[in-house]
């Protein structure tokens, strides 16, 4: 009776350790970050039409315009400056929303000045691409 | 899963379970091993393309290898929050390498642009500015010996004049090598295969719009020298393994310069390749193939693939399709440290 029970332990706790196991190899982490508001701002070079380039130092500002639920995120607004590649990241902005987004190239380009872009954001977030004409 | 597997510990799974799950975890291993393990040890001689790409969301941007011999990609660093990686420069899988992250702050309240050197063998970070606490970070290229690097870097009063940097990852010299107007920047520094000589490009406004200029400074700031005027429109370049050639894209196309005699070849016009852009990245010229490698994308899907072409205009070839973003940075590394 005493071994029955010892060899019906030893079963199960070889069972927890083959599924702990398994688990790992799965992978049972959070699934990936997918959310947030990133801006993108580019331009294109004048001598070269077949090439775009990333702009850094353009300052972008968001606002919320219209809130649905679920969401995720909580900021309302913000406000940064495009870094390197020209990217801007807002990861915790409130999803599955409208937004207006303001780009202000005049620190680096003058002659782009500022451009307003209305975006639908959805649950699972969204890139804002600003891109300078001239 | 997790909540699958919660459900079948609370049963007391059987021992027959067991095998099952034992026998699914062996074939996970094995699946593993001939995915990640085994193409590392086979791959010496054909080495493999590393790439990294801007992602639609925070913290998206990856790495990522695609091996020369069976064509299949991998991911080398998966970017989730709090840390994305939108450039990487290394001349093996296994050796140092220099990393441009996008990432959360300490304070968990903004996404900042970091720069670190980053050993794939013993998975350690080493941040490369640790002299300029307020600068912005930009990107960079690893030296041809794998210990000195150049970057860019800007100040926060001119937070879009990235200006170019050389240090030492062993000793922690440094130095500042140019120095920028309001309104310019500096972008893509590359050393020469002696170490003697940084190529860069260099950005700045004009009433029309954005302007160019192919820069070279030696590694000690010295001898700022115009390598191709403003009028011929570089986006990007880099110097062939022998560093008496430049491989760089001008309003004619993909062209290589002889340094010595200033001779200019056009080995990929426009007009061969309608129909695709450039996003100005870096290009990398392998001294395995010596092969010109670089990306494109294809105007009416943005959908990006990896190109080569020979520095005699041969053998134009796609290495890989189908990419749905920015591809922000290529180059190709040796599998392992020689």
């Amino acid at each position: 009776m005493r071994y029955q029970a010892y060899s019906q332990w030893k079963r199960s706790a070889l069972s927890i350790v083959l599924l702990i196991a398994f688990g790992i190899i799965l992978g049972c982490s959070p699934p990936a970050f997918k959310s947030g508001i990133r801006v993108h701002t580019t331009e294109a070079l004048t001598t070269s039409p077949g090439a775009s380039l990333d702009v850094s130092g353009v300052t972008d500002v968001g606002q919320l315009l219209l809130a649905r639920d679920p969401h995720n995120g909580s900021e309302q607004a913000f406000e940064g400056l495009t870094g390197v590649f020209g990217l801007d990241d807002h990861p915790n902005a409130q999803t599955n929303a409208s937004w207006q987004v303001s780009v202000d190239y005049s620190r680096v380009i003058f002659e782009c000045g500022t451009g307003h872009i209305v975006e639908d954001v959805p649950i699972g977030g969204a890139i804002v691409v600003a891109t300078c004409f001239l | 899963m997790c909540l699958l597997a919660g459900q079948l510990l609370s049963l007391r799974a059987s021992y027959k379970l067991g095998l099952w799950l034992a026998l699914l975890g062996a074939s996970a291993v094995i699946l593993w091993y001939r995915s990640f393990v085994r193409p590392i040890s086979r791959n010496q001689s054909k080495g493999a393309i590393l790439y990294t790409t801007v992602g639609e969301h925070p913290f998206e941007d990856s790495a990522f290898v695609l091996d020369l011999e069976t064509f299949k990609k991998s991911t080398f660093l998966g970017g989730k929050s709090p840390r994305s990686y939108v450039s990487v420069s290394g001349k093996s899988l296994t050796g140092p390498m220099l990393v441009a992250t996008r990432e959360l702050n300490e304070s968990g309240d903004k996404v900042t642009s970091r720069l670190y050197l980053f050993d794939p063998t013993g998975q350690t970070w080493h941040a490369v500015n640790t002299f300029k606490s307020d600068a912005l970070e930009g990107e960079g290229a690893l030296g041809p010996d794998g210990r000195t690097i150049v970057f860019t870097l800007a100040d926060p009063a001119n937070p879009a004049g990235y200006e170019v940097w050389w240090a030492d990852t062993l000793t922690g010299a440094h130095r500042k090598l140019t120095t920028v107007e309001l309104g310019s920047w500096d972008a893509f520094p590359q050393l020469r295969s002696d170490g003697q000589e940084v190529l860069f490009v260099r950005f700045y406004r004009t009433r029309g719009g954005i302007s160019s200029k192919l820069l070279s400074i030696s590694s000690i700031g010295e001898r700022e020298a115009v390598v191709l005027e403003e009028n011929e429109g570089t986006a990007s370049a880099c110097y062939a393994p022998d560093g008496k050639h430049i491989a760089v894209w001008t309003k004619n196309g993909l062209e290589v310069l002889t340094e010595s005699d200033g001779a200019r070849k056009v080995v990929l016009p426009w007009n061969s390749i309608l129909g695709f852009k450039i996003t100005a990245s870096r290009i990398f010229w392998s001294g395995i193939h010596d092969r010109i490698v670089f990306p494109l994308v294809k105007s009416s899907n943005k959908q990006y693939g990896i190109w080569w072409i020979s520095p005699e205009g041969q053998d134009f070839t796609r290495l890989y399709n189908g990419i749905n973003a920015q591809i922000s940075s290529v180059s190709v590394v040796g599998m392992q440290d020689q």
